[in-house]
């Protein structure tokens, strides 16, 4: 690493820090302000964070090197990932934003308590969103670390140690706000890296090249589905399902919709998410096609693909800034799981289930011991992975999206889904994923296809088995159905 | 390339214009729940 490529990244990391910091500046001494900017962030912001945060080391590393190995036909797991996205925002987005305001919910299991009515509610939740974050935190760390120790002078403990310290610094200080304005840099930064890196690919194979070095490059594994994941098989099934769920009901994607400012704004954000997501992911898939076309041999090595494509493809100068934004991509995923973990501990747990009482500014100072404690214990995990780690990272992302999509359709769209039925999706959910996983996933079935014919029968029979939900609980979500009439849409302009 | 992966390409842009065409409908359902929020 020469001088000018640590000076880039230096530069870089130092300049998104001080974003973080800069915007943390206007946070207030109220947990409100800190977990959630006072919810007035705007709709496009709030659509730049969202990339940022899903287009980290799980898109541009995983995704690139999936489509790599798997051809063409990996361009079928974006395209559901993409309808994923459109439904959490079509469906959820205005709804999720509008009752998290008039109930005053500041976090998920916040939501989950006023919608179901009680603590247990609560309580399950913020264990499972603890459970299931924390190794996904730490795997994060994790790819972090192996990329500083590649491009830096930094070890991989060093490396991960650092690359924390910079994300509590900002997490703790700034609070959501800082959050979600590096995201934004970084999103942008990403977005524009990968289509560079997209544009000379295609320049070095020609545009209508592609199929024709594909087939060169591997005459047998590109022009069929490769062996195994047909369409149609478990395998391919499973996975599609995996990230369909991971996208639709990931819970720091979904804590988003709490802190837009308004309708109108919000659907500027919809749009553009759209926009760069859909253009995104053919970007990411695209890359590792082009990467096969160009370095067969990266078969051997699938994880560096977009490390190798950067690296020979660009410009010393204009790969170091690529390669900067990915670190700091992981950073914005990490940023996320950090707070929505602090403000579990804090918020749910401390203050509201063991009725800790402590002043505004007392609670936001917890809240960034939180922080520090959760982001060392997450580096410590990252450094020596214990067993449970591998245990949990696997199905971390598929229970998590699978356990608050299902819980967050149910509770907007559906007066009759009731305390006992949310408590069983929290429960049964998780249990057939994580058993069926540990028991080799038999019959043909993978765990999220298991878990989901456990769950949704089991969800539907105890809630219909037992009492709906008490009538304020309705007026509160559904006003429109308990006063019996719907609501008017009087103007497109509603601020 | 396969015939497969065109198709993808086709319902990827499919779900792009309908964000674009879907966007008036996903604006007035905000207002219409902000509305039943604020009681107006």
């Amino acid at each position: 690493m020469n001088g000018t490529v640590a000076t880039v990244f230096i530069v870089y990391f130092v300049a998104v820090f001080a974003v973080g910091l800069l915007a943390g500046r206007r946070t207030k001494g109220t947990t409100e302000s800190f977990y959630l900017g006072d919810r007035g962030i705007s709709g496009p912001l709030t659509a730049l964070t969202y990339l940022a945060s899903m287009v980290s080391a799980g898109a541009l590393i995983g995704w690139t090197s999936l489509s790599m190995l798997w051809g063409p036909f990996f361009i079928w797991v974006a395209v559901f990932f993409t309808l994923a996205i459109f439904l959490t925002w079509y469906l959820l987005g205005p709804r999720v934003m509008v009752l998290a305001k008039r109930v005053g919910a500041v976090t998920i299991p916040d939501f989950m308590h006023a919608r179901f009515d009680g603590k247990s509610p609560r309580l399950l939740s913020s264990l499972i969103l603890l459970v299931f974050l924390v190794p996904l935190l730490a795997a994060n760390y994790f790819a972090a670390g192996l990329l500083i120790e590649r491009l830096t002078p930094f070890s991989y403990t060093s490396g991960v140690w650092v690359f924390g310290a910079l994300v509590f610094l900002y997490v703790a200080f700034g609070g959501f706000r800082a959050v979600v304005w590096t995201d934004a840099i970084q999103g942008l930064m990403l977005a524009i890296g990968a289509s560079i890196l997209l544009a000379v690919a295609v320049y070095e194979v020609g545009f209508g090249g592609l199929g024709g070095s594909l087939s060169e490059s591997n005459p047998t594994g590109m022009v069929s589905w490769p062996t195994g994941i047909e369409p149609g098989s478990s395998y391919f099934i499973s996975f599609i399902m995996l990230n369909f769920f991971g996208a639709f009901g990931a819970p720091y994607f979904i804590v988003r919709f709490f802190s837009v400012r308004n309708a109108r704004s919000l659907r500027s954000g919809f749009v553009l998410v759209m926009s760069l997501v859909a253009i995104m992911e053919i970007v990411v898939v695209l890359i590792g096609l082009y990467a096969r076309a160009l370095f067969p041999q990266l078969t051997e090595d699938p994880d560096s693909t977009f490390l190798v494509m950067a690296e020979e493809l660009l410009p010393l100068f204009v790969s170091t800034i690529v390669l900067a934004a990915l670190a700091a991509a992981m950073m914005s995923t990490i940023d996320s799981i950090l707070l929505v973990l602090a403000s579990t501990v804090e918020n749910d747990i401390m203050t509201k289930t063991f009725n800790v009482s402590l002043s505004n500014h007392q609670r936001v100072l917890v809240a960034r011991g939180t922080t520090l404690v959760i982001g060392v214990l997450s580096i410590i995990y990252a450094l020596n992975p214990p067993e449970l780690l591998a245990f949990l990272l696997y199905p971390a992302f598929g229970v998590l999206g699978l356990v608050f999509g299902l819980l967050f359709v149910g509770a907007v769209y559906w007066p009759r889904f009731n305390k006992p039925g949310a408590l069983t999706v929290m429960i049964v959910a998780p249990v057939s994923f994580i058993v069926w996983n540990q028991l080799g996933n038999p019959l043909g079935l993978y765990h999220i296809q298991v878990a989901l014919l456990c769950t949704v029968p089991a969800m539907l029979a105890v809630t219909y088995l037992t009492p709906p939900p008490p009538a304020r609980v309705i007026e509160q979500f559904f006003p429109s159905r308990h006063s019996g009439e719907p609501a008017r849409v009087e103007s497109t302009d509603a601020q | 390339m396969p015939i497969g992966f065109w198709i993808a390409l086709v319902l990827q842009a499919s779900i792009l214009i309908a964000a674009f065409l879907m966007s008036g409908r996903f604006l007035a359902r905000g207002v219409e729940d902000e509305q039943a929020g604020t009681g107006r």
